[in-house]
């Protein structure tokens, strides 16, 4: 067989030199242009990589071609490849929001989100501790740009906050790695397989980097930058940030536990505990914000820990229990996408989110109205839209274990699915019903083209539910492709690699 | 031990430097705690003194860790890009106060103002102007 493995580089070698271009083309179509297709390109070539690795397996590619262990590796598996998919969906869509809003009026935008998209498939391909560090900085430093870029007060306040508890994440993060090298050796996920399981000094270490990847996903207790900072931003921001930066560390966790964690159930209490506070806060905080994208903030931390609880239930079926993990994260990029560009285009539109200001809308704007209560469908978990079937996938899971933890577990759901229809309904009777609104002319409506993007991403939405089976097979074969540890090892470390970790030292007490 | 008591004294500067209101301040906190994560990737590699890490000039016996340097290399790169990022958001606006009470967004109604730059084609009659606090 041709061996395809240097694609691998180019999933970000190819964003990187298109942001290049971008930036100094003096034309803001030829600008757009590329911001679109380079997503759009990240999708097909996606695509193509869940074919590829579904069919021969995990792929792997040491840039430099230096021996296995030395090298800096790019890996790929079916979970990267998903993952890719789906973040491409929403960056595509993000940008198209960004270019008929007029965000794109800015000559730097495209470049610093092909940046980000650089960055985000680096971390999903790498699979070296410290290059995920290095790519996540990648993500990060165009974010800065972002999320201060049109520069009213309340986005430089939102961004200082950004700026700082990333930063500060991200050396929390740099010190992890650090230490795992200092006991263990080596910064390869693969060399490292199975070394935080036990009581070795790797769990220390590997701990720190967890707290730093979860404070990036926005989860209890270090969650509470993200209501903050992202509803600063410009709506086209906010949606590329929330298919991107959360769901990258979400990733990264399900990667790290299984690969390096070996799935180990003594973590399931600390994983459980976190998880039923973050639902809680997720779910009830959101009822007390004043604006849509607000609410919408608190929904992102409501979704996070419905995906990470899945970590705690795998000792049935591993497989299954990730896949529905990986089909709410797929669900929740998507949904939450659609209704952050929605309340863009009602804000590009009316210039407030506010809920106070508005209402009214469901007369004045019966699209964008039916598109906003399909997504708050889907975040709830009604049908006819994805959420269903995720959070059906979830509880089934959870119930396999069939202990009292898991229908704590499950009746903490329940409640917190309550909580998130109790905010989509507040915002539903403060902006869309209500008398209509005086200030505004009455011939100002929003138009179909700010509306287009995030009826787009609802319709995946609804493809998502019709087409579940296909759906949730892609999914399972994402996580076989993710517990294939042995198949991951092989690829990234080759024959005869170097530098491999003793576990005999590391996995004291195993 | 040397090395410990440093990274514990730049921890607690930074601690401290972080939670004050002053963006300049926590920009000077977050210099310290990056520095301290540098001295904690050096540790990282063998803390007694090594000769360079060239196998030309160096037995290989005697040579440092390549590898934290090159980390810390990177770091080094990666904040300093950070800290001018930092200092410039501490420049913006009026003061580097980092205690804002109320989003200026908010208090905006006329759709000309800020954000309805798509809207500006549609027939509103209101003219642009400045509503920003």
């Amino acid at each position: 067989m041709q061996s395809v493995d240097w694609v691998l580089p180019l999933f970000a070698a190819v964003p990187l030199l298109s942001a290049a271009i971008a930036v100094l083309l003096p034309w803001r179509a030829a600008r757009d242009v590329i911001s679109m297709v380079i997503p759009l390109a990240g999708i097909v070539a996606g695509g193509w990589l869940f074919v590829h690795t579904a069919e021969h397996g995990a792929i792997a590619h040491n840039v430099g071609l230096y021996v296995g262990g030395v090298a800096i590796p790019f890996a790929a598996d079916t979970f990267s490849a998903i993952m890719i998919i789906t973040t491409m969906i929403v960056a595509a869509t993000a940008n198209w929001f960004a270019i008929v809003s007029g965000e794109t009026v800015s000559r730097y935008y495209a470049s610093l989100t092909l940046i980000l998209i650089t960055g985000v498939n680096g971390a999903l391909l790498t699979a070296d501790l410290f290059n995920f560090f290095v790519f996540i900085e990648v993500m990060l430093l165009p974010s800065y740009g972002l999320i201060a870029m049109s520069g009213t007060w309340s986005r430089l306040a939102g961004g200082r906050t950004f700026v700082l508890v990333n930063l500060f994440a991200s050396t929390l993060l740099l010190i992890g790695v650090g230490f795992v090298y200092g006991v263990t050796g080596s910064v390869n996920i693969a060399a490292l397989q199975g070394v935080a399981a036990g009581n070795g000094p790797a769990v220390v270490a590997m701990g720190v980097v967890v707290i730093a990847i979860a404070a990036k996903a926005g989860v209890f207790p270090v969650h509470t930058w993200l209501p903050r900072t992202y509803p600063g931003s410009s709506a086209a921001v906010m949606g590329l940030f929330s298919g991107l930066h959360t769901k990258v560390a979400v990733y990264m966790l399900f990667r790290i536990y299984v690969h390096i964690f070996d799935l180990e159930d003594r973590w399931n209490w600390l994983i459980i505990a976190i998880m039923i506070i973050s639902m809680l806060i997720g779910a009830f905080a959101g009822l007390a914000e004043n604006s849509i994208r607000r609410v919408l903030g608190y929904q992102m931390i409501n979704g996070m820990p419905f995906i990470l609880v899945m970590l705690a239930f795998t000792s049935e079926d591993p497989q299954r229990a990730l896949a529905a993990g990986l089909l709410y994260t797929l669900h929740h990029m998507i949904t939450v996408g659609a209704l952050i560009l929605n309340s863009g285009a009602i804000e590009e539109t009316y210039a407030t989110g506010t809920l106070s200001k508005l209402s009214g809308l469901a007369r004045r704007d019966p699209l964008v109205a039916a598109v906003f209560a399909a997504g708050a469908f889907s975040i709830v978990g009604f049908p006819p839209f994805s959420g269903m079937w995720g959070k059906i996938l979830i509880v089934v899971e959870i119930a396999r274990t069939a202990d009292w933890v898991a229908w704590l577990v499950i009746a903490v759901i329940v409640i917190a699915s309550v909580g998130a229809l109790l905010a989509m309904i507040r915002v539903w009777r403060t902006v869309f019903w209500g008398s209509p609104m005086q200030k505004y002319p009455s011939a100002l409506r929003v138009s179909g083209r700010l509306l287009a993007p995030s009826a787009l991403l609802m319709v995946v939405s609804l493809a998502m539910f019709v087409f579940a089976g296909p759906l949730i097979d892609a999914v399972l074969i994402s996580t076989e492709g993710l517990l294939d540890v042995g198949a991951y090892a092989d690829a990234v470390l080759g024959e005869d690699p170097i530098g491999v970790p003793d576990m005999t030292d590391l996995q004291g007490g195993r | 031990m040397i090395m410990a008591l440093t990274i514990g004294v730049l921890v607690t500067g930074a601690v401290y430097l972080i939670q004050q209101r002053g963006m300049v301040r926590i920009v000077f906190g977050m210099t310290l705690f990056g520095h301290a994560a540098n001295l904690m990737l050096l540790a990282g590699g063998v803390g007694a003194w090594r000769g360079e890490p060239f196998p030309d000039r160096t037995a290989v016996a005697d040579a440092a860790d390549p590898l934290p340097q090159a980390f810390v290399l990177t770091a080094i790169v990666i904040a300093m890009a950070t800290t001018t990022i930092l200092l410039t958001l501490s420049a913006l606006g009026r003061d580097d106060d980092t205690d804002v009470p109320e989003p200026a967004d908010d208090n905006i109604t006329d759709p000309m103002a800020t954000l309805g730059r798509a809207a500006a084609t549609e027939p509103t009659g209101s003219t642009a102007k400045e509503v920003r606090s």
